[in-house]
């Protein structure tokens, strides 16, 4: 039994990915933070699409100076097998015989036709677990469909839910449907683990990104399911809140979100504005009324905030108890005091491009903390020691 | 039915989506999870949208159907000593709480997670706020709109933007939604351990730290590039927009080369594709203005159907953009049975959106509608905690259940 202050909620849970680009790594990666060993294999014709679309990479300085491929695999292991050759899928099954967690998220029948599919590996260790992730899932008329994040977005219906009164749809501007594929792919890798620990039982769980998206809008699904009408695109508007919005503020690009949820938040922003007869106007005096008249009492605040410094408008309203804060940009998130405070950045040294400092754990656990294990690996950086230490082969 | 979860107990302290959506998570794998309310007004999502035939009610709203199946309802206010008293005793048998409580309100109240331990040393206690219990930041409020904001979602959001007057922009509720995601693959990693060692521990998740993982995308330009990418930010690579067509729209995702070249095979191999100006990815985002009103033209008659079987074919990430009528239809979606009809002894039968993955040894299921609200009172109180029925009559005159 290992020592419980050094304890790891996954310790001594293995986990071999079979995954390019964000699902499958994500979701490895949150594993990774809880103390299961994840051995990556890489495609040599094909390296993961994040160390292939680097600005290093174009700048031809290689596929391991990726910021995009080191935020999501650091801790990991690299292995590097050409899994077209039956040597190296023997391999792969020998890494899978010691493994409890498979994550595959390559079009739905890639791994089938590599000789790798949950049958095979089910014969070769009856209790894995195989999660397999793709952006239409494993069945369906759809399930060929080409997988690309922002392409799911729009299939999913999301795209049409969000955006300006009456604009076009619109991409989102984060990884949306890959975040909450890897959340859910993650999640049901434990699940999973916990059900083998119960009976035994190993099994296969198919995940498809489309899907997820669904049960993180159920708002405009059940309006429809129910009343067969989905309210119209509102900007950031809010369906009781009001004022609910971002409000532009000094400088170049700065904003402010101010979400106002009852009349005494109200009465708190009025004073900080310096406006205190606004919260008796009888345009904005409860919330039925800030409502229908949100378009006037945006103004108002946008002119306020326009003369405004960002961070200020956030520190006074929070202190007020009104719930704000700035859009941030990446480098304002590096410089965040809260963040700071909670030791949230890790620093990773890296043989090629040294110290970096990047966002840290997703959750603080009191007993067994969870932790960024080193940095991101080199392209096969871990083949030798997968093959030969860790399997006692000799490399074919 | 094996429930992956069947010998999992909860209690689940929080309201609206957050902590909800976690304990339905786990509920819907099978863990038994008592959600606790306000007595006489229940969880603030009751008096949210949207509403059966868009008539106000506790037992009518969607958003709190979908949110609590397969959970149990108990009403209790913590306000009074035995409305504690009976907290310890729902806790003591329990594997895990959840809970959304603002740092430090708990433990004014000795609800505090070393307080809870000594009467349960296996509990889990998840404890989800908006910027974590520690830091300067600890008291702040937060919203969706807030957190997408404060993360740096909203600065990229609507990609592509275009002009810096675009206001940045959230996406619904999907930032809560995805950190009780998380919370939830937290819970899962403590209750390994727990099963392991039979020590349970308090996880502390901030809203703020656990979306992190949507913005790395970004968050890696800073340290790696020296930069912040913005919504404004031209596209590295084109065409990846959203075009109209007959009945509606489509986005076209083909910047690579390869997924070009198909395109126009698809499009038919016009000879402005052969324009220099074209030739490249980021050429393409460069000279898009030109290159727009062409592709449009082709585009402008074809169907979403059309447009979306032809990407298929060729290997293209060609997307149709779904309406609701379409995602309920979508020939995917009815094949892989996504949505799942139950009935609720107040709203009827309804069909809701089913569940993210599908296993195959312990199937998500549906098994019980959302609570009444306090349904399980006499189930939880009077049966298992032991309480007579003169005794749950005062309690809830007392307003304490």
């Amino acid at each position: 039994m290992k020592k419980i202050e050094k304890a790891r909620a996954l310790d001594g849970i293995r986990v071999t990915e079979f995954t390019t680009s964000w699902v499958g790594p994500e979701s490895g990666l949150i594993l990774s933070q809880m103390g299961a060993d994840i051995v990556r294999i890489e495609n040599p014709a094909m390296p993961d699409y994040w160390r292939r679309v680097s600005p290093a990479y174009f700048r031809g300085e290689g596929l391991d100076k990726s910021g995009y491929f080191a935020i999501l695999n650091r801790g990991k292991k690299s292995c590097v097998l050409d899994l077209k050759k039956p040597e190296n899928v023997e391999i792969a099954k020998r890494l899978v015989k010691i493994s409890d967690i498979v994550i595959a998220n390559f079009a739905p029948r890639v791994m089938d036709n590599l000789g790798l599919g949950y049958a095979a590996l089910k014969e070769v260790k009856p209790d894995i677990i195989m999660i397999a992730a793709s952006g239409y899932g494993a069945t369906g008329p759809d399930r060929a469909g080409v997988a690309f994040g922002p392409a799911l977005e729009p299939y999913s219906g999301v795209s049409i839910l969000f955006g300006n009164p009456g604009g076009p749809p619109l991409p989102s501007g984060v990884t949306i449907t890959d975040h909450h594929g890897a959340l859910s792919t993650a999640l049901a890798a434990l699940v999973a683990l916990h059900h083998r620990e119960q009976t035994g039982e190993g099994q296969y769980v198919d995940i498809a990104e489309v899907e997820t998206m669904l049960t993180i809008m159920p708002e405009a699904i059940m309006s429809y399911t129910m009343n067969r009408y989905v309210p119209p695109p509102d900007g950031n508007h809010d369906e009781v809140m009001a004022p609910h919005r971002c409000y532009r503020c000094q400088g170049d690009d700065k904003w402010v979100a101010i979400a106002v949820a009852n009349d005494e938040e109200f009465r708190a922003l009025c004073k900080v504005m310096g406006q205190l007869s606004l919260s008796n106007d009888e345009r904005f005096n409860d919330g039925f009324r800030r409502y229908k008249n949100q378009n006037e009492l945006d103004e108002i605040i946008n002119n306020w905030t326009l003369t405004q410094d960002a961070n200020d408008v956030m520190t006074r309203l929070q202190k007020a108890g009104v719930a704000s804060a700035p859009a941030y940009s990446a480098e304002e998130l590096f410089r965040n005091p809260q963040l700071l405070a909670r030791d949230f950045f890790v620093e990773h040294e890296h043989p090629l491009v040294g110290k970096k400092v990047l966002p840290g754990v997703f959750a603080k656990f009191s007993e067994t903390p969870a932790e960024i294990r080193g940095s991101d690996p080199l392209f096969g950086e871990h083949t030798e020691w997968v093959v030969t230490k860790l399997l006692g082969m000799t490399r074919p | 039915m094996k429930l992956a979860l069947k010998d999992v107990k909860i209690i689940e302290f929080g309201e609206m989506i957050c902590i909800p959506y976690c304990g339905k998570l786990l509920a819907d794998l099978g863990a038994e999870v008592i959600k606790i309310e306000k007595p006489g007004v229940g969880d603030a999502a009751r008096r949210r949208g949207p509403f059966l035939d868009d008539i106000p009610g506790p037992e009518r709203s969607g958003l709190f159907l979908y949110l609590n199946t397969n959970k149990k309802s108990v009403t209790l206010s913590l306000e009074k000593p035995t409305g504690r008293e009976i907290f310890h005793k729902l806790v003591k048998d329990a594997d895990v709480l959840l809970e959304d409580t603002a740092p430090g309100k708990l433990a004014r109240m000795g609800l505090a997670y070393k307080d809870l331990r000594k009467i349960n040393p296996s509990l889990i206690m998840s404890s989800v706020t908006p910027f974590g219990q520690t830091g300067p930041w600890r008291n702040y409020k937060t919203s969706d709109l807030v957190n997408w904001q404060v993360v740096g979602a909203g600065y990229v959001t609507p990609r592509w933007a275009g002009t810096p007057n675009q206001e940045p922009l959230r996406v619904l509720n999907t930032a809560s939604y995805m950190t009780a995601a998380s919370v939830a693959a937290a819970t899962m990693g403590a209750l390994h351990h727990q099963r392991r060692t039979s020590h349970g521990q308090q996880i502390d998740i901030s809203q703020m730290e656990a979306l992190m993982g949507l913005v790395a995308e970004h968050t890696n330009w800073w340290p790696y590039e020296g930069m912040s990418p913005t919504r404004t930010s031209i596209p590295e690579g084109a065409p990846r927009h959203f075009f109209k067509v007959k009945d509606g729209w489509v986005f076209v995702y083909a910047d690579e080369p390869h997924h070009w070249e198909r395109l126009v095979e698809i499009m038919g191999k016009p000879d402005w594709a052969q324009i220099d100006m074209f030739k490249t990815g980021k050429s393409r985002g460069e000279y898009w203005e030109s290159l727009q009103p062409l592709i449009a033209e082709w585009i402008k008659d074809k169907t979403k159907a059309e447009i979306f079987e032809a990407g298929k074919a060729k290997g293209v990430p060609l997307s149709r953009v779904n309406t609701m009528e379409d995602v309920l239809k979508n020939p995917q979606f009815v094949e892989r049975a996504v949505f799942v009809d139950i009935a609720h002894p107040v709203a009827g039968k309804l069909t809701y959106p089913g569940a993210p993955y599908k296993f195959a040894e312990s199937p998500w299921s549906l098994r019980s509608p959302a609570p009444l609200l306090g349904q399980h009172n006499v189930e939880i109180y009077g049966d298992r905690l032991g309480y007579d029925k003169k005794d749950l009559v005062k309690l809830y005159e007392i307003g304490i259940i």
